[in-house]
């Protein structure tokens, strides 16, 4: 890592493109960007809004049950590790971008770095945590997040309570922490730009017609992965497993009143994963997809209609259903149109709304700050013939800001912008 | 051992200490030897106060060949790696153990720490006492565990054996790209714009590449796009010809390219199989009333469209499976007819619409031009008279319909034709249907099986056009991170005692990644630039004249035996 110190501040500006890369997101796009550009020697400054880095997908669980399904997600916890290996990738994480100028070849960052009371010369040798005098130390390693530096727990702090205590920051010797810095920030000057900040789940209050929050053991897909991620179940709110489960597909797409007129993309796939699970971990569960149509993004990922001609416990249900009430129990039951036209209603223990994707938070400023374009839809324009590409030189963009997509995909298509980036620097293009 | 010509070994003398014997003893048993140091890891907490760390300690430290024992906070930070370093050093270690999280977290920053004090880099054994010990056990039972897996680490550490590690130079910067369409041109054209070499090589001219634009790309593009390659200087174009003959490793590729006008020998880098599938006939088609979607474009090419249209979607099998892009076209070319008469009939038969993403708006804006759905799960039945009438069950009315037409258009199927030889030249594999097999590790998307050789285009998978440029210049892009970057070999990779084999060909016939192969002195050899250390050769060879390094039958017996009591 000693390079760092020489190259970052000495380079000479005026019309020589910068051997660095600013790629702002690091989930499984700008992951892959990051280390495609790495590879062919390209110094990369890796941000993200989060504490670690590994965007959504870190929040996702295997969907495996007796063998891989391909839903990907070990692909993007993977990368991670090979980040924290790589020498030429400097990660700054609680960082967001203050303000961006200056022209293709060589822009100038500011970014603004949240909460820096551990700056990036921390190096976990952990003399701050011996110092701590609270029970059980209000400073520690963050499990196993990439970068590897202690962060400080404001709520069990002393001196963010008010007291006197600047133990830590006397005990740390590399000076890296000063608990009085709150925001800082930090300049930088680089060649080429990557967006990849990502997408934003559906928010299901949005759609109160489906009772999210209201009634419990109506829950969203994410709720589901996490609780599977981390549990390895899906429960009820009173930690009972559930015994008939109904998914709501295309729950924030293909819906115009919502102002979202794509298809996700994703949500078929990982639904059908997810649903899986569930069989393997309940044989007897009654499980109940309400979709439109069934479009299974990875083909080979198996087909419902297939399924359901196989186990009489899986039934589907082409409608999209109109509400979901609760029963006097106070179960959440699903009313929707029936398959003789009537209305049917069903009750359930737990309801998964399968949530689209939409645009990321703040893409809007971002493509302003640029000056990118934007597609109707609100997400970054880029050129089909070119993935990568942006309407500006220099600034690529890759993953779900530019469109749904999925986990390959956006891998893919952060390797793309790695090689278009690079070859713009190289002045091949 | 072979090494690839221009690598070299990486040399290991940069301390005082006594230079090990050259020729490694993979093979048998052997004293177990060296002067090991143990790490252990408390891991902020995670390891330590979730087991009891000080007795793993006091029961490793006591064992054989155990100079160093000691309990550290973050072995893998920078400055934990500097003091184990230092204490490698001063101890004169030839070997460690490091106990903590998962090998797939830190083990190559230990290697690159053995490295650095002056060792081989597989001269490392991680044991995992965090994830597999402290996170899912309790106290007392995770403690015991811990100690069992430190111990096991320890004895199969006494038994490492330095492992080839090369460093290869890149002989050929130069890309081979094979294929017969769209995405050999887009490949081509990443690689020309990363200022690659290309040799594109076309069983036909490039003049007769033809391309579908059904999503979004403008059309000429990828016409010009094919010009414009084809009269770079860096690209040379073999038209009419075939790869023969494909073999060397990562790096340093040789092709055996024949044309009509005879062979050539050909040294590329790496290699791009960039191969389309082709439309398979419907039975059906009868080239007048009943056509495919390409014809049905030529006729309204010509400015004619029919008063009524039925379109369908299903395969004229029983299986569903099926194509994004077919329901694509369909859904352009019904726009396009309405768009041309308003007036006109068309009916869309499909069971689900495959309208992803931002395909939708096309769904939708059918949808709202009058185009009319018809939802059903088997294949119609077509009767062709004067005019066409098609028989569908419709899965929302519940009833059978008839529908009379002036034309039906069949989505067509696509399947690679000819991938059986290119799939034995470059030694990957093809399914049932023809269509190539990506890597199983779903971690390189593009990779095939054989390192340094990528994959793209429908030949892999159906897919829409925007995808195959996304694939293409994806494969593209790694190709050129590859051929551009350092290249290393070495670790866990087979090596054949020549006294013992046979040359039963046992190992050549069953490696999945073309590693062995007969040498000069009529005995096997691996190439360790293809091995994946997958051991299969080690286990089926007869004769058992072939171990892998770090993974011996010595040291994972002596693994094995410290785990559950050597059995002597």
């Amino acid at each position: 890592m000693g390079e760092w110190g020489g190259w970052s501040t000495t380079f000479e500006g005026g019309g020589v493109k910068l051997k660095q890369a600013l790629i702002i997101g690091a989930g499984i796009a700008g992951i892959s960007a990051a280390l495609g550009l790495a590879d062919r020697g390209v110094f990369v400054n890796l941000v993200d809004a989060e504490g670690t880095i590994g965007g959504r997908a870190k929040e996702l669980s295997c969907k495996g049950v007796d063998e891989c399904v391909r839903c990907d997600v070990c692909l993007a916890i993977d990368k991670l590790y090979e980040v924290g290996a790589s020498e030429r990738i400097r990660v700054f994480p609680n960082s967001t971008i203050r303000s961006i100028s200056g022209e293709p070849g060589n822009f100038r960052v500011t970014l603004e770095r949240n909460p820096g009371y551990v700056s990036e010369d921390c190096t976990a040798c952990g003399a701050c945590a011996e110092a701590c005098p609270v029970p059980g130390g209000a400073i520690g390693p963050p499990g196993m997040g990439i970068p590897l530096t202690y962060a400080i727990d404001p709520n069990a702090c002393l001196w963010m309570r008010g007291e006197d205590c600047r133990s830590c920051e006397e005990a740390c010797p590399h000076g890296a922490i000063d608990l009085a810095r709150g925001k800082s920030t930090k300049r930088l000057q680089v060649g080429v730009l990557v967006v990849a900040t990502g997408f934003q789940p559906f928010d299901p209050s949005l759609e109160p017609r489906y009772s999210h929050d209201l009634i419990p053991g109506v829950i969203t897909s994410l709720e589901a992965e996490r609780m599977l991620n981390l549990d390895g179940r899906l429960l009820l709110p009173d930690g009972s497993p559930p015994g008939r489960v109904a998914f709501i597909q295309c729950v924030g797409s293909r819906d115009s009143w919502k102002g979202v007129e794509y298809c996700s993309k994703v949500c078929c796939k990982y639904s059908m994963a997810i649903a899986l699970n569930l069989r393997a971990l309940d044989p007897d569960a009654d499980i109940t997809f309400f979709y439109m149509d069934w479009r299974p993004y990875d083909l080979r990922g198996g087909d419902i209609g297939e399924w359901a001609s196989r186990d009489p416990r899986l039934s589907i249900v082409r409608s999209r259903p109109a509400e979901v009430l609760a029963s006097d129990s106070g179960k959440p039951v699903v009313r929707y149109v029936g398959a003789e036209e009537e209305i049917a209603e069903d009750e359930f223990d737990m309801v998964i709304l399968s949530i689209g994707m939409g645009p990321p938070e703040g893409i809007g400023d971002m493509a302003e700050m640029l000056g990118l374009e934007m597609t109707p839809q609100g997400f970054l324009w880029t050129s089909v013939e070119r993935p990568a590409m942006t309407s500006r030189p220099g600034v690529f963009a890759s993953g779900c800001c530019t469109g749904p997509k999925d986990i390959e995909e956006s891998a893919m298509e952060g390797v793309a912008a790695a090689g278009e980036a690079a070859s713009f620097l190289e002045g091949s293009r | 051992m072979t090494l690839p010509p221009g690598s070299e070994p990486v040399t290991m003398s940069s301390s005082s200490r006594p230079a090990r014997t050259r020729r490694p003893v993979v093979r048998g048993e052997r004293e177990p030897t060296g002067r090991i140091g143990v790490f252990l890891c408390r891991c902020g907490g995670s390891v330590d106060g979730r087991l009891d760390i000080e007795s793993v300690r006091e029961k490793v430290s006591s064992m054989d060949g155990v100079e160093e024992c000691m309990v550290m906070d973050f072995p893998c930070s920078m400055e934990s790696r500097e003091t184990i370093v230092n204490v490698i050093r001063e101890n004169d270690l030839d070997r460690f153990v490091v106990a903590g999280c998962s090998p797939k977290a830190v083990e190559a920053r230990f290697k690159s720490t053995a490295q650095e004090s002056g060792l081989n880099p597989y001269m490392v054994e991680i044991a995992n006492i965090r994830e597999q010990c402290s996170l899912v056990h309790n106290l007392s039972e995770a403690t015991s565990k811990a100690g069992l897996l430190v111990e096991a680490a320890v004895a199969k550490c006494s038994l490492l054996v330095p492992a080839p590690h090369h460093r290869g130079r890149v002989e050929s910067e130069e890309v081979l790209v094979y294929g017969n369409g769209m995405s050999a041109v887009v490949a081509t054209d990443e690689l020309v714009s990363e200022g690659a070499k290309v040799h594109l090589v076309l069983p036909f001219s490039p003049h007769r590449l033809v391309f579908n634009y059904h999503d979004g790309i403008r059309p000429g593009h990828l016409e010009d796009m094919r010009d414009r390659i084809t009269d770079s200087d860096l690209v040379r174009v073999h038209g009419h010809s075939s790869v023969e003959r494909f073999e060397g490793e990562p790096g340093a590729f040789t092709a055996l390219v024949r044309s009509s006008e005879g062979a050539e020998e050909i040294r590329c880098g790496a290699a791009i199989i960039a191969w389309e599938a082709s439309e398979v006939p419907s039975p059906s088609l009868n080239g007048s009333l009943v056509v495919t979607q390409a014809e049905l474009e030529s006729i309204m090419d010509q400015g004619r469209v029919p008063d009524r249209t039925v379109m369908i979607t299903l395969r004229e099998e029983d299986t569903y499976c099926p194509e994004r892009i077919t329901h694509i076209e369909a859904l352009r070319n019904a726009i396009r007819m309405k768009e041309m008469d308003p007036r006109v009939q068309v009916t869309i038969v499909a069971r689900d619409v495959l309208a992803f993403g931002l395909s939708e708006l096309d769904y939708r804006e059918a949808m709202s031009r009058g185009v009319s759905f018809i939802r059903t799960e088997a294949s119609p039945l077509i009767t062709v008279g004067d005019t066409v009438k098609v028989r569908v069950k419709d899965l929302n009315l519940g009833e059978e319909l008839s529908i009379e037409t002036d034309l039906v258009v069949m989505s067509s199927w696509t399947q690679p034709y000819d991938t059986g030889h290119v799939a034995q030249v470059f030694g990957t594999p093809v399914d049932r249907e023809g269509f190539f097999i990506p890597t199983q590790v779903k971690l390189k998307p593009t990779a095939s099986i054989v390192e340094g050789v990528f994959l793209c285009g429908t030949g892999v998978e159906s897919k829409t056009p925007s995808e195959v440029v996304l694939e293409a210049r994806s494969a593209a892009s790694r190709a050129k991170a590859m051929v551009s970057s350092k290249m290393e070999w070495g670790g866990a990779v087979a090596e054949v005692d020549p006294e013992s084999c046979s040359a039963c060909l046992t190992c050549i016939r069953s490696c999945p990644f073309n590693a062995p192969f007969i040498g000069e002195t009529g005995k096997a050899e691996i190439e360790i630039g293809l091995c994946q250390g997958c051991g299969i050769c080690v286990g089926l060879c007869p004769s058992r004249a072939i171990q892998l390094y770090c993974y011996t039958d010595g040291q994972l017996g002596a693994q094995i035996g410290a785990l559950v009591g050597r059995v002597r």
